[in-house]
């Protein structure tokens, strides 16, 4: 273990002495954070960020008239909530699949009755997957609103068992407090934006820096990578993977220590973008500091494994660097790096999937958008360790059967 | 005492022997030399002997410890010099050794000590914190052996180590070694400059088209090569045919030609014959532009086993 880390860090400082990558791999998507971040500001400000969705109201009644009048229609929120009437959860589904509407909304029959009468009931909401940030938004509000219906309903419950047990009050009595209630229920629609974090993430534009800080940072890893795939052929030109061969390290050990090298360079430079940019350009990577670890972690060992693929697939150091960019454009360009992937047509949105760059970018996205904390990344991990464990599988088999070779 | 034991070592390449069977033994305390022109198959049995690359078929022992069977054990018991600069060029000599050290299992101040210490052996203390692309070549190549002395090795294995180094750092790192030798450093080089491996080493095994030709002392294989002096004397005026009879007869040789103004011979007392016949000649009124006098040597043995010379 000592002599794999060793070898790893010797990469690193290597890398860190060679002036082109430091501009490479850290002056370069810096700039281009920032060059992108200014230049596209004011498209993503005049675009305003307006979530569309669609409701199927089966219960028309006191309490889906609020929610959908009195919540969704409130000062804060009916310049971004656009909701469009449907008739059937088809209709829905049809809305879903063709990426028009970011969720939906379907209030169930005698909805507001359970609710009157104290008994169980639902409110279903159907996401779109690829607008994870919008469908959230509506997530917290319909929740938010839930809550409050919840609170005020035992609440009162409690109360008019006390007071009809206690003879304090004529059960006749009980409707006339029940429309008090209900006014009550009408203005919670400032009870909801007093969760705050609710109220930021509903009115929370993303920045374009903030998101060209993770799309750039992202496609940059590969860049990264791909510095630290390269030092396997440089050791074989100078000649000095010979000299490791000759002294008493094993194969594993030489292998394992050139990978820890490509996740240390690929992860100091990450790191160091997610400072800078926190400090200098004051992007917000979100609330969860083990959250952003995680991501940065699986991002990072993700792209180290393609990078060990490609070292394994290529010949040279000059066929790595020339093969090494090009790729990262295209995985850039693919997995939402260069913009949005809710921009993006359906069958452009299916191939983001099989890049990295879009599952971390999703990852990061969670984490600054919707503050959902670790759990809500667990997809995004998954995947990425997936290719990771894929990736490295493959590109480690085949540099074991071309065998580190100096022959 | 033996440290290493080759036997029967071949390497095929392609059906192509680059190494034929090929059998020699070190034995504790002596610098061995492997001597023989580019692609006689020296790198090829120094890598199989580094555990680098395997042999074909046959088998070597370090310290009675089989390169096939126990590479790592092998590994530790030796230092190794390639004929390439295999070091980093942007990190220090310094930074190097320290890592190189640490490859081969050393750590705080023992490796500390030893870095100091190998520094000092090859003359970069001074120049120990210059990044290694700022050194000439010559003090790269010593920094390059510096490595292999590193581990404290049983037999230190040299391929090469002065190609294309200038005069002044070749004599300094020959003495170096030769110095380490007396110390008793058991070296294993390789070279096809003969003067080095006769400066350097007891023993010589001379390859050609990957087989040892020849091998043993330098004496006896001077013995090989023949006994006879050999004289050759540039002249300014011709020489007349009639003169060679008498130079046979001064010479005690029939092995006496003449031609260009030019007078080879062959004699088994070169340096007692030699006065006689410059006398001769001025006598004769023959004025003389130059004398060589050739000894055996390994150069005359290569010659005289392969009928080629060492550098063609």
């Amino acid at each position: 273990m000592r002599k794999i880390f060793l070898i790893g860090v010797k990469d690193v400082k290597i890398r860190a002495r060679d002036p082109s990558a430091f501009i490479m791999l850290l002056v370069m998507p810096l700039l281009l954070i920032l060059v992108l971040g200014m230049v596209f500001q004011p498209l993503w400000t005049s675009t305003p960020f307006i979530i569309d969705i669609a409701v199927l109201d089966e219960d028309r009644g006191e309490f889906s008239k609020i929610l959908l009048e009195e919540v969704f229609g409130s000062e804060q929120l009916k310049d971004m909530v656009k909701i469009k009437y449907v008739e059937s959860e088809e209709e829905i589904i049809n809305e879903v699949n063709k990426g028009k509407i970011a969720a939906s909304v379907i209030i169930g029959e005698g909805f507001s009755q359970s609710i009157l009468k104290g008994e169980d009931t639902r409110i279903k909401i159907l996401a779109d997957p690829e607008q994870t940030i919008k469908a959230g938004v509506i997530k917290n509000i319909v929740e938010s609103f839930t809550l409050e219906v919840l609170k005020r309903r035992i609440i009162l419950g409690t109360s008019i068992g006390i007071l009809v047990s206690e003879n304090l009050i004529n059960p006749a009595e009980i409707q006339p407090l029940i429309s008090v209630w209900l006014s009550d229920v009408e203005n919670m629609n400032e009870s909801i934006l007093i969760d705050k974090k609710t109220e930021k993430k509903m009115t929370k534009n993303p920045l374009a820096i903030e998101y060209y800080a993770v799309g750039i940072a992202v496609m940059y890893l590969l860049f990264a990578t791909n510095a630290g795939a390269e030092t396997i052929f440089q050791e074989r030109r100078n000649k000095t993977l010979e000299r490791i061969k000759v002294a008493p390290v094993s194969e594993r050990e030489i292998l394992g220590g050139k990978l820890f090298g490509i996740f240390l360079i690929a992860l100091l430079q990450f790191v160091m973008i997610i400072f800078f940019t926190a400090i200098f350009y004051r992007v917000s990577w979100g609330d969860s500091l083990l959250g952003i670890v995680i991501m940065i972690f699986f991002s990072v060992l993700a792209f180290s494994g393609l990078s060990t693929l490609l070292a394994s697939l290529t010949k040279s150091e000059e066929q790595i660097g020339n093969i090494g960019p090009a790729l990262s454009m295209i995985f850039g360009f693919l997995g939402g790096s260069m913009w949005p992937i809710s921009a993006f047509p359906d069958w452009l949105n299916i191939i983001s999937k099989f890049t990295p760059n879009r599952w971390a970018i999703d990852g990061f996205s969670k984490l600054m958008y919707q503050e959902g904390g670790i759990i809500s990344i667990f997809p995004e991990v998954f995947v990425l360790l997936l290719m990771a464990l894929i990736f490295f599988s493959l590109g480690v088999l085949r540099l074991r059967i071309k065998g580190v070779k100096v022959d | 005492m033996n440290i290493v034991e080759v036997k029967e070592f071949t390497k095929v390449y392609n059906a192509r022997k680059a190494v034929d069977g090929i059998s020699f033994e070190i034995k504790k305390g002596e610098a061995f030399g492997l001597l023989g022109p580019n692609g006689a198959g020296k790198t090829t049995t120094i890598s199989m002997l580094s555990c680098l690359i395997p042999p074909t078929s046959g088998n070597a022992f370090i310290e009675g410890k089989s390169i096939i069977e126990e590479p790592i054990e092998v590994k530790k018991r030796i230092g190794v010099v390639p004929q390439d600069i295999a070091l980093y060029p942007t990190l220090s000599a310094r930074e190097n050794l320290f890592f190189w050290g640490e490859m081969y299992g050393l750590n705080g101040t023992k490796l500390k000590e030893k870095v100091d210490e190998v520094l000092q052996v090859v003359g970069l203390t001074e120049r120990s914190n210059d990044r290694i692309n700022k050194y000439s070549g010559g003090m790269k190549r010593r920094a390059n052996i510096a490595v292999g002395l590193l581990p404290s090795p049983k037999i230190l294995i040299l391929d090469e180590p002065t190609v294309g180094v200038d005069p002044q750092s070749r004599t300094n790192i020959l003495e170096s070694l030769k110095g380490l030798n007396k110390d008793g450093l058991t070296i294993l080089y390789t070279s096809h400059y003969i003067e080095e491996v006769e400066f350097l080493c007891d023993r010589v095994a001379v390859m050609d088209l990957g087989k040892i030709i020849a091998q043993g002392t330098q004496n006896e294989l001077r013995l090989l090569a023949g006994k006879m002096d050999s004289l050759k004397i540039a002249t300014i005026d011709e020489v007349q045919l009639i003169l060679v009879e008498v130079i046979k007869k001064i010479s005690e040789t029939e092995e006496v030609k003449i031609a260009d103004r030019a007078i080879e011979i062959l004699t088994l007392q070169g340096r007692k014959v030699l006065p006689k016949i410059i006398e001769l000649l001025g006598n004769n009124g023959i004025k003389i532009k130059s004398v060589e006098v050739k000894e055996p040597n390994l150069e005359s043995l290569f010659l005289h086993l392969t009928g080629k010379e060492l550098r063609d």
